[in-house]
């Protein structure tokens, strides 16, 4: 795998990690003043809590200072990689450019203020309500620092992301943060006092850690994607990384409160208190682990904008459930595990059978386990790859030069043949025209054209591509191999038997918006190429809400939505298996989810220069979706 | 199924690493689109990127076959859209044209790229 270099290098990231750190730190002194240290001290007398509270007050004091420092010498470096330059001069006479006109450094000039009037608050003993303003303001510092993560880029505005990245982070804060005001508890107060504030941090701690989890779960599914994801990329390395540190961190917490803290109050409380310390200063340590790893995880791209590697030989799949005879194993193999889990935990509950329900349980999941196998099928490392093209017009037409020049030549003009080229090979080339190409996902596609197809004695039957074609032009072919595999079924059967994407396109509207393919979705379009007597879209819109018309046309669009996209109509032609590369005067209806769904010829019968012919077929496709994934329907255009 | 599958196993390079596994995929989509050949010359090179643009700190570059710039030095954002960067362009001969891109995101990530497109006579 390749390593894990932060963006901008490690001391940005250091950087950055020390003001998160410096801010949760702040925060979490903030939290204990206000919800563990009253109830701790409560007993106490007044000597000893005024002491605490000036021991807590000077580190929620210090820590503020620390953002500030931390936080000016991360714009800095910050700076300097943005303006790329390895001047010091120029550095600094980039910072107010940056400070000013970018949105790292606004919400840096904001933490900034916010950390200052922290530090103001926190200027003279805080009374209860002067704790209470502090940690206002150190949440709306840590808030900030959620705000320079992916989540914002990635949505602007206030999204559900920012919302979990920040709540992640608070959460953390109110741990993490008061595990040193905690420590501080025990060093210098009784062990009375101490086991108290342990006692009243379990509760807050604990909150926090399945805040945590949850937070943790979201982002991942919105960051990582899935497993994949996960294993497959540094993102997720790192992830796993930092789920790792968290598990060691959650056992150090629960050594401290159901060990460590109660031996407070026992024989040895000297002895108890050392370890209780050792601990506490354990923790924090991999605390600051886990933010470092946080600050890394942060200059990473996230996972789902990556191509993930998969290492292992198998993926899961759940193709083999199509078959009645597998479905049927797979689903007894299931309820045998079911029962072999079900009768272990009879065991382990009721002693007399122990023995016997663990044996027999054993033999049932050992019975089960080798049926499961069809749930799970063959995998290359690029298996979970997904094809950068967008199933874009010009990619299949680029595909299309590819395939006549790099791939006809075995696997003939059509992709369906064996020319005399391919007579030698061992075995025949793949039929690309047989409707089993579709379920082979893009990434397996581009594995076998990048590095081969093995041959049952050995070598290879057919060439990789990889040392010839660059990685865009193997996409390229993978869009028009499936683009041909539609045109063909299309024009043999006159249907297409697996849905079919449309081709990607962008588009711009008289009223000055520019849509790319994705802005398109959610209603039907209609992409209009102009014929004899086909019009273009009548300046009034379509008469129905959910259609949206689209020309297909280089000439300027009197009014409505154009695309100037010149590959679309020979894109078009390819998918339907049409001759006619510019497709003049047909029209084609695209489903909310993408999918390509109908077609008119000019002058063909039941033709959409009807409005109540068009409406009906809008209303059709709406009321029969396929779905974002797909399914198993046939598709008559 | 499962037959065809295991003759066309390729195990013995599972484990050969390809260099797609650190690629950026922060450009969405291009108009012209990376390798398009269009028949009338665009006035402006338009990318949409996944993430949102800080415009000070990203740039397109647009230059002909023999490496003279032709863009009018402009790249900005859209207006409304932060993920849109724009470049406008000088009047376009028929010819190959090198687009290169710099983006830096609101979260400081910087990517770049490079593609060409061509121009019809």
């Amino acid at each position: 795998m390749t390593p894990i270099l932060p963006e901008g290098g490690m001391a940005l990231t250091i950087a950055r990690g020390v003001t998160v750190a410096a801010t949760l730190s702040a925060f979490g002194a903030a939290m204990f003043g206000v919800s563990v240290a009253p109830r701790a001290l409560a007993k106490s007398g007044v000597d000893l809590a005024v002491a605490h509270w000036a021991r807590l007050w000077r580190l929620a004091r210090f820590s503020a200072g620390c953002i500030i420092l931390a936080t000016l010498c991360w714009l800095v470096l910050q700076t300097n990689y943005l303006a790329d330059t390895s001047q010091v001069s120029a550095t600094v006479e980039a910072v107010p450019g940056v400070a000013a006109d970018t949105s790292f450094g606004n919400l840096v000039l904001l933490s900034l203020c916010t950390a200052t009037a922290l530090l103001a608050v926190l200027s003279r003993r805080p009374s209860l309500a002067g704790w209470r303003a502090a940690l206002g303001l150190s949440a709306l510092a840590t808030v900030l620092q959620a705000c320079h993560g992916h989540a914002l880029a990635m949505y602007p505005g206030l999204s559900l992301l920012l919302v979990s990245d920040s709540v992640h982070l608070l959460a953390a804060g109110a741990w993490l943060g008061g595990l040193l005001p905690l420590w501080l508890m025990v060093r210098y107060a009784p062990p009375r006092t101490a086991a108290a504030a342990a006692r009243w941090f379990s509760p807050l701690g604990k909150t926090c850690v399945c805040v945590i989890i949850v937070t943790a779960l979201f982002q991942a599914w919105r960051l990582i994607g899935g497993v994949p994801g996960l294993i497959g990329t540094p993102y997720g390395g790192l992830a796993l990384i930092k789920l790792s540190i968290l598990i060691v961190l959650l056992g150090f917490a629960a050594a401290n409160r159901y060990r460590l803290a109660p031996a407070l109050l026992g024989d040895e409380p000297a002895a108890a208190r050392r370890s209780l310390l050792r601990s506490l200063a354990l923790q924090t340590g991999f605390g600051l682990l886990i933010l470092l790893a946080a600050a890394v995880l942060s200059s990473l791209p996230p996972a789902i904008h990556e191509q993930p590697w998969w290492p292992f030989a198998h993926r899961p799949s759940l193709e083999a459930l199509d078959d009645p005879d597998l479905r049927a194993e797979v689903a007894h193999a299931v309820l045998m595990l079911a029962a072999g889990a079900g009768i272990a935990t009879i065991g382990l509950i009721w002693r007399r059978i122990r023995w016997a329900a663990l044996a027999l349980s054993v033999v049932l999941i050992a019975v089960s386990v080798p049926h499961l196998d069809p749930l799970f099928v063959e995998a290359y490392p690029t298996s979970y790859y997904h094809s950068p093209t967008g199933f874009a017009a010009a990619s299949i037409v680029q595909g299309a030069a590819l395939f006549a020049s790099n791939c006809a030549g075995c696997h003939g003009a059509q992709g369906a043949g064996a020319p005399p080229a391919a007579a030698g090979s061992s075995i025949p080339p793949a039929d690309l025209t047989a409707p089993h190409l579709w379920d082979h996902s893009d990434g397996e596609l581009f594995w076998w054209l990048s590095h081969g197809m093995e041959a049952p004695e050995g070598g290879l039957a057919m060439p990789g591509f990889a040392a010839t074609l660059s990685q865009d032009e193997r996409w390229n072919l993978i869009d028009y191999i499936r683009a041909n595999n539609a045109g063909v079924a299309m024009r043999a059967a006159g249907l297409w038997p697996h849905p079919v994407p449309a081709p990607g396109f962008s588009a711009s509207c008289a009223d000055g918006r520019r849509l790319d393919f994705a802005d398109l979705r959610g209603r039907v379009i209609r992409l209009i190429l102009p014929g004899t007597t086909n019009k273009l879209p009548p300046p009034g819109g379509t008469p129905d809400p959910t259609l949206l018309d689209v020309a297909v046309t280089t000439a300027p669009a009197p009014a409505g939505c154009a695309t100037k996209d010149s590959d679309l109509p020979r894109a078009l032609a390819i998918l339907t298996g049409d001759t006619d590369a510019s497709q003049a005067g047909s029209q084609f209806l695209i489903d909310p989810d993408g999918w390509l769904r109908a077609r008119h010829t000019e002058g063909a019968a039941g033709g959409w220069e009807s409005t109540e012919a068009l409406l009906a077929e809008v209303r059709s496709i709406c009321d029969h979706p396929i779905g974002p994934q797909g399914g198993n329907h046939a598709h008559q255009p | 199924m499962r037959a065809v599958r295991n003759t066309s196993l390729v195990t013995t390079l599972l484990f050969v690493p390809v260099t797609a596994a650190m690629a950026h995929a922060h450009l969405k989509s291009a108009t012209p689109p990376a390798g398009a050949v269009v028949q009338t010359a665009p006035s402006e090179v338009v990318i949409d990127f996944t993430e949102a643009l800080e415009p000070k700190f990203s740039s397109i570059e647009v230059s002909d076959s023999a490496g003279t710039p032709v863009d009018k030095h402009d790249a900005h954002t859209a207006p409304g859209d932060a993920n849109r960067l724009i470049v406008d362009l000088q009047q376009l001969p028929p010819g190959t044209y090198t687009v290169k891109w710099h983006a830096t995101a609101t979260d400081t990530h910087k990517t770049s790229g490079t593609y060409k497109f061509t121009v019809r006579p």
